[in-house]
């Protein structure tokens, strides 16, 4: 039994990882301005325009969050297809921000929890001032575990920079 | 006593009330630990909650970008080429992104706002309203070199604002992060004490559970002790009894020695020259005597009846016969005081019933023996029936009706009672111990019937004895001749051991008159080395002895090799009790005698083991190989019970079983039985009624027949059960003994069938001897016919005509 039902969970498991070399997206040079570079170390960065952003799978979900008083709905793609669309792979992400905060998300978590890297909110573009353009948001409500300060701290808002490695 | 008991007593509530009390001071105490524990819970998820952004941090925050935003502008202050429209846009946004985080209504929940807040809130937010309005809403447009000076100026007067409401921040994030602190310290402290308090109640729940443990445990033990007291108490009780029972018996031997020897003695004087005034002196201290014994068998009774050692014994039994033995032996009392008896039957009555006869005889002249003695004139009558009781068995009725002094109220109501007997007066008046209708109803009511009383003061009484008697058929072969009527016992050599020289005296004189060669020994000792020293036919022992007991005796001469081991020993002893006989059977004894010894008894015991046909001729032929004294020992169980004699019994009693010894003198040398196997024999010797029984009374060959028939001394249910199996020597003496009664009666083929068994060999299959035992019985019942043709009996056997 245990092993017949550890192949069954395996099983969409296995599809999902199947399904990422399919996912190799075109990158184009970023023709507006930029607003997000995924650098690997020894290699020049893949930097993004929201344009870029805007043509991956886009994901939207609501969820509490400390920084608002009510339950909000974010929209973007997922951290895990965005990296992807970098060709980047490691064990650690280091995220930065537009005012040089800095934060490190192990690599597992994107494939771990739906994280996104959330360019809307309530459907509309964040500017700087309202913690945009690009806010990286866990499925908070998806699980208790997530609802603590190890994973608020991890959401880096006014995203800038993704450092893999 | 209560007093000394109180303190071990159990006193549950008051422990009840303390184990309730600390159960429920526990109880608050954990609910008082769970609230506390409870709160920190709601206060970690609280602070959690608000951690994701660290509101402190917030403030520093927006120092920084403040900071940040004033040096870029100073920058350009300094140099105006360096002027970047998108870097300062930037700049500004990141400032203003800051400036939501700290706004009062995001903080308020965990710093009360105050202020120095809300007033730089105000004004930041006043600068940014006019650094939006400086800057324009176009992002192409080149910027005037004027607006970055004039945000400057606009920018630099809310340093010392922003860096104070930093430091203000700390401060009241400290203080709140101290009262926190504070209250878990203080929470916990709480948890603390409970804790404590948990400890305690748990301790003391255990030292009162632990004192409710010892007091169990002293309890228990208390209940133990109780309890050993009790068993030792309980064994007390039961050795005073046996010691009482032993008593008894002691006592009541004590008693009847002497009386034996005085019993003994004025029989020996009776017998020698008298004058008429001595005779009746003589007669007088006899019957005194007897009626002393009569008392102290009724003291024997009673205690052998208290003690359960009383055993009926129903033996299928002629009633008609029965009756008229009472009638015949009350007769004489009654005549003597000048009274009618009278017994009538009221209903048919049946031939034969299973009882313990003795017993019913035992009730019936203690009945008829007290309505003599209270009756002065008129008659005494017994009514003899059967009731049918409805819903129940049928019931014998024995109803005695006197014309005597008869009985009030108060005299009838203890009329049962123990030592009570009318009143003081009447006690003076007839003597008695009172006892008797005692023992009476005892013996009643064990035979599962009862005795009832209806009587007033002077118009007599009537006594009413109802049991259920099962109707049953006569015994297979008919009751015998009384074994001594026609059997003698032939001198034997007897060694006497007995203590009392009184009675050893009585014994001698006894035994010398009968014929026997006697030998005496004062104790067992000496009675065990004669037994061994030389050869006795048989041995009278008496129980209790010095040196050595009969018991002690008994086995010392038991342990001897044969023939002088297997001699017969009789037991001599005056207590009547059931375990003695077992013992004295356990001992190895053949018979049992009470003490006193009556002449009587004694020579039916020696009939019983010795006796010979009264006609020797035959008898000598045939018992060439036989020695005179007979080996077979009785068993116990066929012991004859010491028979106890009543209240009321006449001192003639056991006159009528006395063998006619005139017989015996007169008996001629007779013999038809032989060897005759080849012609028939004839059922019946013609002449026998003339030769044997011509001078005694007409009837008293008929009275024998009837006996033989019945047989009452089980002569031919002795045969019977020898007739099972092997043809031994037992056999061969029951046989004997059938057929010198046979012959003596003058029954012809029935004396030459047993003279058959008593010479079979001893290799005889049990189908031969199955054989001869039928012939046997089909035999006795022919003969009977064969008596009543020839007009020697009448049917029915014996019948009661009133007198």
């Amino acid at each position: 039994m245990p092993v017949s039902r550890r192949s069954l969970l395996a099983l969409p498991a296995a599809l999902a990882l199947g399904a990422l070399p399919c996912q190799t997206f075109a990158i184009d040079a970023p023709t507006g301005k930029v607003v997000l570079s995924v650098s690997t170390s020894g290699r020049p960065p893949v930097d993004f325009d929201m344009a870029m952003i805007e043509k991956l799978p886009q994901r939207s979900f609501t969820t509490a969050t400390p920084w608002y008083p009510e339950p909000r709905t974010f929209t973007g793609p997922l951290l895990r297809d965005v990296l992807a669309a970098a060709s980047a792979k490691g064990a650690l992400l280091r995220a930065v921000a537009l005012n040089d905060y800095k934060i490190e998300i192990p690599a597992a978590d994107a494939t771990k929890h739906d994280m996104i890297v959330a360019r809307l909110l309530d459907g509309k573009p964040m500017p700087v001032r309202e913690k945009g353009p690009l806010f990286i948001i866990y499925p908070f409500d998806s699980s208790a575990e997530l609802r603590s300060e190890r994973y608020y701290s991890r959401s880096a808002w006014q995203l800038r920079t993704l450092e893999v490695r | 006593v209560t007093e000394l008991h109180a303190p071990t007593a159990p006193r549950p509530p008051p422990t009840k009330r303390w184990l309730w009390l600390i159960v429920g001071m526990l109880l608050t105490a954990l609910a008082i630990v769970a609230g506390v524990q409870w709160r920190q819970f709601s206060l970690l998820n609280a602070s959690v909650r608000y951690e994701g952004d660290n509101i402190v941090w917030s403030f520093f925050q927006l120092e920084v970008e403040y900071l940040k935003l004033r040096g870029l502008l100073r920058d350009v202050e300094q140099d105006p080429a360096r002027l970047d429209r998108d870097a300062l846009q930037t700049r500004l946004d990141l400032f203003v992104s800051r400036v939501a985080l700290v706004e009062p209504r995001r903080t308020q929940a965990q710093i009360a706002t105050q202020p120095i807040q809300s007033d730089t809130v105000a004004r930041i937010q006043a600068f940014v309203a006019r650094a939006d309005a400086l800057l324009g809403s176009d992002p192409d447009k080149p910027l005037a070199p004027a607006v970055p000076h004039a945000l400057l100026a606009q920018l630099e007067p809310l340093a010392a604002p922003v860096h104070d409401m930093a430091m203000w921040a700390n401060e009241a994030m400290a203080a709140q992060v101290g009262a926190r602190s504070e209250l878990v310290r203080q929470q916990s402290r709480i948890s603390i004490a409970m804790v404590a308090f948990q400890l305690l109640m748990t301790v003391a729940f255990a030292a009162i559970v632990l004192r409710q443990l010892r007091a169990l445990e002293q309890r228990s033990n208390a209940l133990e002790r109780l309890a050993g007291r009790l068993q030792v108490a309980t064994s007390d009780a039961e050795a005073a009894s046996r010691t009482k029972s032993a008593f008894l018996a002691n006592m009541s031997h004590e008693l009847r020695t002497p009386f034996q020897g005085v019993l003994g003695m004025l029989a020996l004087i009776e017998d020698g020259p008298l004058n008429d005034q001595q005779a009746d002196q003589l007669r007088t201290a006899r019957e005194s005597a007897q009626h002393l014994l009569a008392l102290l068998n009724d003291v024997l009774d009673v205690s052998t009846l208290e003690h359960g050692q009383v055993r009926l014994v129903p033996t299928p039994t002629a009633l008609p016969r029965l009756v008229a033995e009472v009638e015949a032996l009350m007769r004489g009392p009654a005549l003597s005081k000048g009274l009618a008896l009278r017994v009538q039957r009221v209903t048919e009555v049946p031939g034969f019933v299973l009882v313990d006869a003795t017993r019913l005889k035992q009730i019936l002249f203690n009945l008829l023996g007290n309505a003599i003695k209270f009756t002065d004139t008129g008659a005494v009558v017994m009514e003899v029936g059967v009731e049918q009781d409805p819903g129940g068995p049928p019931q014998m009725c024995f109803k005695v009706i006197d014309s005597g002094i008869g009985m009030d109220e108060p005299t009838l109501a203890r009329l049962f009672k123990r030592f009570s007997q009318g009143d003081d007066s009447t006690l003076r008046r007839f003597g008695g111990t009172g006892l008797g209708l005692e023992i009476s109803r005892s013996l009643a009511r064990m035979m599962e019937g009862d005795i009832t009383v209806h009587s007033a003061p002077g118009l007599g009484s009537s006594f009413v004895l109802r049991v259920p008697l099962p109707v049953c058929d006569a015994p297979t072969a008919g009751a015998g001749l009384h074994t001594g009527a026609a059997m003698v016992t032939p001198p034997l050599r007897v060694l006497v051991a007995e203590d009392h020289p009184i009675n050893r005296k009585y014994l001698e004189a006894l035994l010398a008159r009968m014929g026997h060669t006697v030998t005496l020994c004062e104790n067992g000792e000496l009675a065990a080395q004669a037994a061994a020293g030389q050869d006795f036919d048989v041995v009278l022992m008496d129980m209790h002895m010095p040196v050595m007991d009969g018991f002690a005796a008994t086995q010392a001469i038991r342990a001897l090799p044969a023939p002088r081991g297997v001699v017969p020993v009789f037991a001599l002893t005056a207590d009547a009790f059931a375990e003695t006989r077992e013992r004295a059977a356990r001992a190895g004894m053949n018979d049992f005698l009470p003490k006193p010894v009556q002449p009587a008894e004694l020579k039916q015991a020696l009939n019983r083991m010795f006796g010979r046909p009264v006609i020797e001729g035959a008898a000598a032929a045939q018992d060439a190989g036989l020695s005179v004294s007979p080996a077979g020992a009785v068993r116990p169980s066929e012991m004859a019970p010491a028979g106890r004699s009543t209240t009321a019994r006449p001192a003639r009693a056991s006159s009528r079983s006395d063998p006619p010894e005139a017989a015996h003198a007169k008996t001629p040398a007779h013999n038809t039985a032989g060897d005759s196997a080849s012609a028939p024999v004839p059922w019946l010797d013609r002449m026998a009624p003339e030769v044997i029984f011509g001078d005694l009374p007409p009837d008293t060959h008929a009275t024998f027949l009837n006996d033989f028939f019945e047989d009452d001394s089980g002569t031919i249910a002795r045969l019977s059960q020898r007739l099972d199996g092997r043809a031994d020597r037992a056999l061969r003496q029951a046989a004997h003994a059938v057929k010198g009664v046979a012959m003596n009666l003058g029954l012809t083929r029935l004396a030459n069938t047993a003279a058959v068994i008593e010479t079979l060999p001893s290799d005889t299959s049990a189908a031969q001897i199955q054989a001869l035992h039928d012939r046997l019985f089909s035999e006795l019942a022919q003969s009977r016919v064969a008596c009543l043709e020839a007009g020697w009996i009448e049917t029915p056997a014996v019948d009661t005509e009133p007198a």
